[in-house]
């Protein structure tokens, strides 16, 4: 017989802890940023809760974030857009969490750059997706008209990507390495391990 | 430390650069530029999509010396209808309301409705306090749901 150890990981914010200040910096920081369009918090809240969390947990705060801000704005239900704009944050929450282990890495500057890199495709996707439906919604389905939805969306989509990567990068890394890097206990439990001579 | 150093380097890079996009995008410095100071006489039409063609709204001939389809709807305005516009922070002046029609407190408003400006059937491109119009130019201002 003899001693051996094993690591427990401790993580000192738990996930309920982090999908509720993810959900407030996602509603709070939408709300309070009301009066600057495409510039919100509910992307990279959104994309957070994909890299931390469980995918249905971080479908949960996506679902909770959109619908509480929508309610108190009084968005919620005075348009079908409605149906792209919130299926469209949850497709960046399943991409997010799909390819979560490329993204993820240390406390490093190739970290920021990823995360930059990661707010421009988001908005991105999110924006092609939701310009797909205001064509849908409001336009005559011809070829045309949705060269002319996506035409006269560039410069709302210029702003939304770049006003993605300053959130990505000075909320969601600082934010990020506080939820992991800064955030394990490791402990050294000794076991009994039988050997076999 | 010579990482952290890094990362700050790498967040400021980034960080300068979009902030640098967002200004170039919302043409932030290009405002003192324009000159709208210029007297012209110009036709404007007020539809109201919600309601039929029966409403609309035509001045033939409305002089202004803020030569701007902005303007020109509030110089046709005099004892005619009420505007209301606020700044907004991207898109500049944006238009409320008109004749009680949009977003102000005492206004009628149709779901999805909102106000946009064309000058000679062409769909505004800049906000309406800093598209130049000029002499004989036809400003319709329409209220619709669609783009």
């Amino acid at each position: 017989m003899s001693l051996d150890t094993v690591t427990v990981t401790n993580h000192r914010i738990s996930n309920l802890l982090t999908a509720i200040l993810l959900f407030t910096i996602g509603c709070g920081g939408r709300i309070m940023l009301h009066d600057y369009p495409n510039f919100e918090t509910v992307m990279v809240s959104i994309f957070l809760a994909s890299m931390l969390l469980p995918l249905s947990m971080s479908f949960i705060v996506t679902i909770s974030i959109i619908l509480f801000s929508d309610i108190y704005l009084g968005y919620f239900g005075t348009s079908k857009i409605i149906l792209f704009t919130y299926s469209g944050f949850l497709l960046v929450s399943l991409v997010t969490s799909k390819f979560k282990n490329h993204i993820k890495g240390d406390y490093s500057s190739n970290t920021v750059y990823k995360f930059s890199a990661s707010g421009i495709i988001f908005a991105g996707i999110y924006d092609i997706w939701t310009n797909l439906g205001v064509f849908l919604l409001s336009y005559e389905l011809t070829f045309g008209n949705l060269i002319l939805v996506y035409i006269l969306g560039i410069p709302f989509m210029i702003y939304h990507l770049l006003s993605s990567v300053i959130t990505f990068t000075l909320l969601g890394f600082p934010l990020y390495y506080l939820f992991t890097t800064n955030n394990k206990n490791e402990y050294n439990i000794p076991t009994i391990t039988e050997l076999k001579s | 430390m010579s990482e952290t150093r890094n990362v700050i380097i790498a967040i400021l890079v980034v960080n300068l650069l979009a902030f640098s996009g967002i200004i170039y995008e919302t043409g932030y410095f290009e405002d003192g530029d324009l000159d709208t100071s210029t007297i012209v006489t110009a036709k404007i039409i007020i539809q109201f999509k919600n309601l039929g063609d029966n409403d609309t709204k035509i001045f033939d001939e409305i002089t202004t010396s803020e030569a701007t389809p902005y303007g020109i709807l509030i110089a046709a305005s005099e004892n005619s209808y009420s505007v209301t516009a606020s700044t907004h922070s991207v898109y500049g002046l944006y238009i409320n309301s008109i004749d009680g029609w949009g977003d102000c407190n005492e206004c009628q408003n149709e779901d999805g409705y909102f106000w946009i400006y064309s000058v000679n059937n062409e769909s505004g491109d800049l906000a309406a306090n800093r598209k130049v119009i000029n002499d004989n130019d036809i400003i319709e201002w329409i209220y619709t749901s669609e783009y």
